[in-house]
């Protein structure tokens, strides 16, 4: 049986190692923002970047592995397309991750004491949207039965991810700060806010895949 | 005895053509490979003739018996519009091209029998919409179990391909019963085979066709269906085997063509009516009034030919 299955089972595999790199990488993105937050630009946050971008490009690797086999015709063409339309979806969360990580060391940024507490609120909140959508994957491949409950957390996080959002900005443009340091600070938000924004859309096709198993 | 040589023709063009309709699908959208998916087909269909093929051997006994001479006549003339149809990779109905060289027979014979042809045509609009009924109660009775189960995408993807093979591997054993009796039926006789050799000698021969030219057909139809998803499909392939079984069990020979074009409609009703290709059914249509005629057209220069040789 495994024999007749076997590129379906190296899919499953792959999948699951794909996943957990992705966890790994927002697990280091968690650490490296952490020690950006203690200890601010330096050598420590240097190593966690790229640590965190080494992990990501392994993922990106595995990705592109996937993606290979699965052109090379294993599943169903519409399980195929599905897959194929989860990946591209969660890969961009990864990315993201990454993103943030290199826009807070190229652009040397540093997070005024003012809404230090208010970014890492947003980036807590993000982070959840993210071990949220994760939850509902793992719900897609092992049980589908609670997987639409799942989609509806991240979409609630994600509304709380625009609302603490909002406040964050209001907070900056009503304060002292100079304008280059309130647009900076603009853009570090938004692409916080982008985790949960990602998380939401990929849930959705989370959704999507689903329901259409459903007769 | 050499007239058999007609019906093996007929068979292997019948396998060439009607292998398509239980596994274009899967085999076109790569759900299954084309030797795998010929093989089942192949055995199935032997197995089928063998088990239950005879009661549409039967059926032909029953009938007014052609002499061998002419049987070979409408066998080589069907053979050759499938067989030609199959270059073509155009799906057609066997029984269409046996019917169309018969009826001109027929005519020419000046016995045509206008209450069986009546029966035929009949069968011709049963065995659609009895496929198109069934793949409504299949959709819906198969979906109830489905959404209980609630499978994962991984494990909705497993039973959907053996279902597609299950339920092809049916549709081939389906074929072989129904069909074997179109093949050599009209050879079974004193002069001519018993009903157990026709019947043997009937799979083989569509078997052969399967493993031997099956593959143009099998990819147009499949091309023509992946608009249908995996599940459309096997409820489809289902439906299909399900009706040509039934008509098997009772003994009357019809179309796979036919039966797989019902229950594809019937998915259509299921849908909506608007997501039927029109354009797909005018074709499909025609290709059922130009094969008979095309066949017919055929027989007729063979009956001459043959009243040439004074051989009729």
């Amino acid at each position: 049986m495994t024999f007749f299955w076997r590129k379906q089972d190296k899919i499953e595999e792959m999948l699951e190692r794909y996943f957990e790199q992705c966890d790994k990488c927002f697990q280091g993105f968690e650490k490296a923002f952490r020690t950006f937050r203690e200890m601010g630009q330096g050598e420590a946050f240097e190593a966690a970047v790229q640590s965190t971008h080494k992990i990501e490009s392994t993922a990106d690797d595995l990705r592109r592995e996937i993606e290979h086999t699965l052109y090379g015709k294993a599943l169903l063409p519409e399980s195929r397309g599905d897959l194929l339309g989860l990946l591209e979806a969660f890969d961009s969360l990864p990315n993201m991750a990454e993103t943030i990580l290199f826009s807070l060391r190229c652009q040397r940024i540093v997070v005024p004491d003012l809404i230090a507490d208010d970014i890492q609120k947003l980036m807590d909140v993000n982070l959840q949207a993210y071990y949220l959508v994760r939850k509902a994957v793992d719900n897609l491949f092992h049980n589908p039965r609670v997987t639409l409950h799942s989609t509806k957390d991240v979409d609630m996080k994600e509304s709380e991810s625009d609302r603490e959002e909002r406040e964050v900005l209001c907070k900056i443009f009503s304060s002292d700060l100079d304008m280059g340091t309130k647009l900076l600070m603009k853009d570090l938000v938004l692409l916080i806010g982008n985790i949960s924004d990602r998380a939401e859309k990929t849930a959705d096709r989370i959704g999507i895949i689903a329901i259409k198993r459903q007769i | 005895m050499w007239q058999v040589g007609a019906g093996v023709f007929l068979g292997w063009s019948l396998g060439s053509n009607d292998a398509s309709n239980v596994f274009g699908t899967a085999v076109a959208s790569r759900m299954v490979k084309f030797w795998t998916a010929a093989v089942l087909c192949s055995g199935f269909v032997i197995l089928g003739a063998l088990l239950e093929g005879q009661e549409g051997i039967e059926t032909y006994r029953q009938l007014s018996p052609i002499p061998l001479n002419l049987a070979f006549v409408v066998a080589l003339a069907a053979a050759a519009t499938v067989t030609l149809m199959s270059y073509w990779s155009l799906p057609v109905s066997t029984s269409q091209a046996v019917v169309g060289a018969l009826v001109l027979v027929g005519v020419l014979q000046q016995n045509l029998d206008c209450s069986s042809l009546v029966k035929v045509v009949l069968c011709w609009l049963g065995t659609p919409i009895g496929a198109a009924i069934v793949t409504i109660v299949l959709y819906y009775t198969v979906g109830k179990m489905i959404n209980l189960v609630f499978p994962s995408l991984f494990f909705w993807d497993k039973g959907l391909r053996w279902s597609l093979i299950i339920a092809g591997s049916y549709g081939a054993y389906a074929l072989g019963a129904n069909n074997v009796a179109n093949v050599t039926g009209p050879f079974v006789g004193p002069d001519g085979l018993s009903p157990f050799w026709a019947t043997l000698i009937g799979s083989l021969a569509i078997a052969l066709g399967v493993l031997t030219y099956s593959h143009k057909v099998m990819g147009t139809v499949g091309r023509n269906l992946v608009r249908l998803d995996a599940y459309t499909a096997f409820i489809a392939i289902l439906a299909e085997a399900v009706t040509v079984h039934v008509y098997a069990i009772i003994g009357v020979p019809v179309s796979t063509s036919q039966a797989i074009v019902g229950a594809v409609l019937g998915i259509g009703i299921l849908k909506g009516v608007r997501t039927i290709n029109v354009r797909t059914l005018g074709r499909i249509l025609f290709g059922w009034l130009g094969t008979p005629a095309i066949s017919g057209a055929v027989a007729f220069v063979l009956y001459f030919l043959f009243f040439a040789f004074k051989l009729i």
